[in-house]
């Protein structure tokens, strides 16, 4: 009996601190990548799909098992990062997350921005692009302000991106779909397989930049990315590579998009003058890098976040031996 | 109940090796944000003596495949209606493209030869526009015969000319073949632009308001949205400030103002006079935007007394909002 009362009151005290704490952590928003159709458009569950693998569920580590709150954003993955069904989607999208509102799958952030909450953005390759569309035309002397959504109150709204093997300044990838490449630059990604719309500007060629387009992020877009080869296909990238993003771009480097970088020695100059900074990067390739299946080792890389002994680790040093990316984000709040 | 759990999270982390991701993650962003909020989002100071203009407009090499590795550039990233593009393209055995496209030629190394190298141009439907051989003869685009560098020259025609203010993207599939046959692929690209304005070359500046206030003269022929950037710099040319306005502009001739803002100044002890190094407008009214030339005006500002810019911070109000949440995070 007396144990029994134990046991109601330890759970009640868990339940309402895990209350406590959903209220207090900032609710995790987030934005997939390229998709091959209008799948995750259309269709909640497959926009919540595309975190899982396996039974790796990339949001549910991330989250600390559900404890904090989140929303999963859907667009048109087969769009230019700056369409009306990617872009403008993802911005509305954003809002009604801070909103309050509900996603498709009725999950809803436990505070809205007016009662005070705080918000992540988790974006996954082509999001990452998306997002710096969006976050760099968040003002009315931008290029393209507000070009097909509410990006100033995006911009206004979130506290910070994470982005996961990100494109920011496209993909050696796409170069190879659309350059109808042979051979082992034969690219069977899944993410990618066809030189559709979204894949035309995802190459790495100067004039579909988004960097182009748009200004620095109006929030800072934290780097992270994985360095595990995809066979046959990270022959062709340059550098290290996940299989479909090469570090130039995974790292938003200034300079060539094509430039070879390595865990030692990857850019800590960006694309833009300022809203960039680097994390970590893991030996997980594109797909393991957006779901929970790959704990693996991650590597302190230049500008980093990892400290060894209360000083930044030197780069290329193994900071952790079996650590997903979901799992690292969940560590960062 | 925050900090425990992060303390908790961090513990179950750490290796052996006594790593730990820093712990102060929100504190550094949050002073990312209050240092950013000194000015506004349409001007800020250049602090790494690069320009955003240049650096976004130098064309870059794009490389795929494996040794011989392909590599290919164009002379530019926009051009208009009679312009020539100029392609290149070369065989290497190792790639030195870790920068722009000037330090990239500079450590080529290991340079292949191809039987033939050739170049196709698509639009984004898919559609070929056009297909070249490129030559390494020294004639036309090329500058040296028997370099390893091939080019050819495209001369963009008047019947594929984008709307006016519009711009369209278009990919080029370089093929090398290589003497045992087999054939290397690389992709690049290059906007063909119409823009819907340009500017007229007259400039002005003034102070406005606490900041250094520099206008140009801008002729619109189609009506649509404009961005105007430009970047200011010491009379030896290193850039100090960047500005930016965009605004609707009706066909007619129009002033469109860039604010450097005052406090720019202060920071770097100095009220001029600057040069207005570089310039673009930009047709904005839809995507791709149609790019326009980078102009080196050559403006040079009135002497000014730094006391009469002012020294206020900003104070963006969404950046200082959002440090504070973070703050309250911690």
């Amino acid at each position: 009996m007396f144990w029994n009362r134990c046991g109601r009151w330890l759970a009640g005290v868990v339940v309402g601190l895990s209350a406590w704490s959903a209220q207090a952590a900032p609710c995790l928003i987030f934005v997939h990548g390229k998709q091959t159709d209008t799948n995750t458009f259309t269709s909640y569950t497959a926009a919540r799909n595309y975190w899982i693998k396996d039974g790796g569920d990339f949001i549910r580590t991330a989250t600390k098992g559900f404890a904090t709150s989140y929303y999963v954003v859907g667009y048109n993955g087969t769009n230019a990062y700056f369409e009306a069904q990617a872009a403008g989607e993802v911005a509305n999208e954003i809002v009604n997350a801070t909103n309050g509102g509900a996603d498709g799958g009725g999950r809803r952030c436990a505070q809205s921005f007016a009662n005070g909450g705080t918000f992540w953005v988790i974006a996954h390759s082509m999001g990452s692009t998306v997002m710096d569309f969006i976050l760099g035309n968040n003002d009315s002397s931008d290029p393209n302000y507000n070009y097909n959504g509410p990006y100033n109150t995006v911009a206004a709204r979130i506290a910070l991106v994470m982005a996961v093997g990100g494109a920011h300044r496209g993909s050696e990838g796409a170069d190879a779909v659309c350059g109808q490449s042979s051979g082992s630059c034969n690219f069977a990604a899944s993410f990618i397989q066809s030189c559709d719309t979204a894949t035309f500007y995802l190459r790495s060629a100067d004039d579909v930049q988004v960097r182009g387009f748009s200004n620095a992020p109006a929030r800072t877009v934290w780097l992270t990315g994985g360095y595990e080869a995809i066979f046959g296909a990270s022959a062709c990238l340059s550098g290290e590579d996940d299989g479909v993003v090469q570090y130039a771009s995974i790292f938003a480097c200034a300079g060539s998009a094509n430039a070879s970088y390595n865990n030692g020695n990857v850019c800590t100059s960006k694309q833009e003058s300022s809203g960039f900074r680097n994390l970590d990067a893991a030996h997980e390739n594109h797909d393991d890098e957006r779901n929970d299946v790959d704990s693996d080792t991650r590597k302190a890389i230049p500008g980093g976040i990892w400290t060894c002994g209360g000083v930044p680790c030197a780069p290329d040093t193994t900071v952790q031996s079996a650590m997903t990316t979901a799992r690292f984000i969940s560590t960062l709040y | 109940m925050n900090r425990i759990l992060m303390g908790l999270a961090l513990l179950a982390t750490v290796t052996a090796a006594g790593a730990a991701p820093v712990a102060d993650l929100l504190g550094q962003t949050a002073a990312d944000y209050r240092a950013a909020a000194r000015f506004p989002d349409h001007a800020w100071r250049l602090t790494d003596a690069v320009d955003p203009l240049l650096e976004e407009r130098e064309p870059t090499v794009q490389s795929l495949g494996s040794s011989p590795r392909l590599s290919v550039w164009t002379s530019g990233i926009a051009f208009e209606r009679g312009q020539s593009v100029d392609l290149h393209a070369r065989l290497a055995d190792t790639t030195a493209d870790a920068g722009p496209l000037s330090q990239a030629l500079a450590g080529l190394t290991g340079r292949s030869r191809a039987q033939a190298v050739r170049a196709e141009i698509r639009n984004a439907a898919g559609l070929t526009l056009a297909e070249l051989s490129l030559a390494d003869d020294g004639r036309g685009a090329d500058r040296l015969a028997g370099d390893g560098l091939y080019s050819g020259r495209w001369t963009l025609p008047a019947a594929l000319q984008p709307p006016p203010g519009r711009a369209e993207s278009l990919l080029v599939r370089t093929t090398a073949t290589l003497a045992d046959g087999q054939e290397r692929v690389a992709v690049g690209g290059f906007q063909y632009s119409h823009p819907g304005a340009r500017l007229t070359g007259r400039y002005r500046d003034r102070l406005h308001e606490g900041s250094l206030r520099v206008e140009a003269e801008v002729e619109v022929l189609s009506p649509g949205r404009y961005h105007l950037a430009g970047t200011l710099a010491d009379l030896g040319g290193l850039p100090l400030a960047h500005a930016q306005a965009a605004q609707p502009l009706a066909p007619g001739r129009h002033w469109l103002a860039l604010d450097y803002y005052g406090l720019i100044f202060h920071e770097l002890s100095s009220a001029g006079p600057f040069r207005l190094e570089r310039i673009t407008l930009t047709s904005a009214t839809a995507m791709p935007n149609a790019l326009g030339p980078v102009l080196t005006p050559g403006h040079r500002t009135r002497l000014y007394a730094l006391g009469q810019f002012t020294d206020r911070p900003f104070g963006r109000v969404d950046l200082l909002e959002a440090a504070r949440r973070l703050d309250g995070a911690r």
